[in-house]
């Protein structure tokens, strides 16, 4: 009697756990709105890396293979942030839905290029007027 | 203090598949992979531990019940082995080689075969060329050679051969060839 109570048990916290993981992994876009925009602001710092790259240089990679990912298109360029040591600016619109955010947010904190590790200081939503 | 690897190795199996997942979701794929890694590795030790274990209790279980039936040592039971054998497929030996099968499965059986016999032959054939091919072409080279030999009595002129040089009746054809008197006007 007991195993078959356990065996219950099991397969119902199995059920919940792949619902669970399902809700939470599961990608659900939404469509971007028109006038909004995604500002990302990140840390990068470098060591070891080839003397002939900068820092801005590896931000700048990394940014690029990370922006692709997501369904937003850069509105600037990336900037350093005014007296802040290796901080840089990005805005992408139309702004980011939470998933977008946090496949950009993985991307860049993620190893992806050696010698870099980027992180995210800031990801927030902006008013973005549509010149 | 035997249970701290089990708890060591359960934790890591654990703590690396928790974070496999934990990448996945903040979509950081390089770490997952990485993290995916450490579970295979963190998995083997564990898997392979616990086959030994069931192996080994197997094992100790088999003795204990020798143990418990009496003083029999362990070892196969006669009227076992006589049933298995009895019970044993028959085997037939060359079975490849009979044409009612009508069936080509035994290219690995022929051709290890025949390897070894081709092998054996060729072994056969190097060992009496060496023995006798060997004298034979040191004779037809020795032969070859000799056209290109030097004179037995050497090249030089000794004084009688000079003084023959001054007789052109001479009709010895080696001295006119050593001394060059043929190619003189």
């Amino acid at each position: 009697m007991s195993s078959r109570v356990a065996t219950a048990v099991s397969i119902v916290v199995v059920i919940i756990g792949v619902v669970v993981l399902r809700e939470q992994t599961m990608t659900r876009h939404e469509p971007g709105v028109a006038g909004t925009a995604t500002e990302v602001v990140v840390s990068a710092t470098t060591r070891n890396a080839e003397p002939t790259t900068t820092n801005a240089e590896l931000t700048a990679a990394l940014v690029s293979i990370c922006r692709v990912e997501v369904e937003a298109e850069p509105v600037s360029d990336l900037e350093r942030v005014p007296a802040e040591d290796h901080r840089y600016r990005l805005v992408l619109a139309p702004a980011l839905d939470e998933f977008d955010q946090r496949q950009l947010h993985g991307c860049l904190e993620d190893a992806a290029i050696s010698h870099l590790q980027v992180k995210v200081v800031a990801l927030r939503q902006l008013e973005w007027p549509e010149s | 203090m035997k249970k701290l690897p089990w708890l060591v190795g359960i934790a890591a199996v654990i703590g690396c598949a928790g974070y496999v997942f934990v990448y996945l979701y903040r979509w950081e794929w390089h770490r997952a992979l990485v993290m995916g890694i450490f579970l295979v590795a963190a998995e083997i030790p564990v898997a392979t531990a616990l086959v030994l274990r069931r192996v080994g209790s197997a094992s100790h279980a088999g003795n204990a019940g020798h143990a418990s039936n009496g003083a029999r040592p362990p070892g196969p039971d006669p009227a076992v082995l006589a049933r298995i054998q009895a019970a044993a497929p028959r085997r037939a030996h060359f079975a490849w080689l009979d044409p009612r099968t009508g069936r080509t499965n035994v290219f690995i059986t022929m051709f290890v075969g025949g390897g070894i016999l081709i092998s054996g032959l060729a072994w056969a054939i190097d060992r009496l060329a060496s023995r006798t091919g060997g004298r034979r072409l040191e004779g037809d080279l020795a032969g070859r050679l000799g056209t290109i030999a030097f004179p037995a009595e050497g090249l030089i002129a000794d004084d009688t051969e000079l003084l023959a040089e001054e007789a052109p009746f001479h009709d010895d054809p080696g001295l006119r060839l050593l001394l060059g008197t043929d190619r003189r006007p």
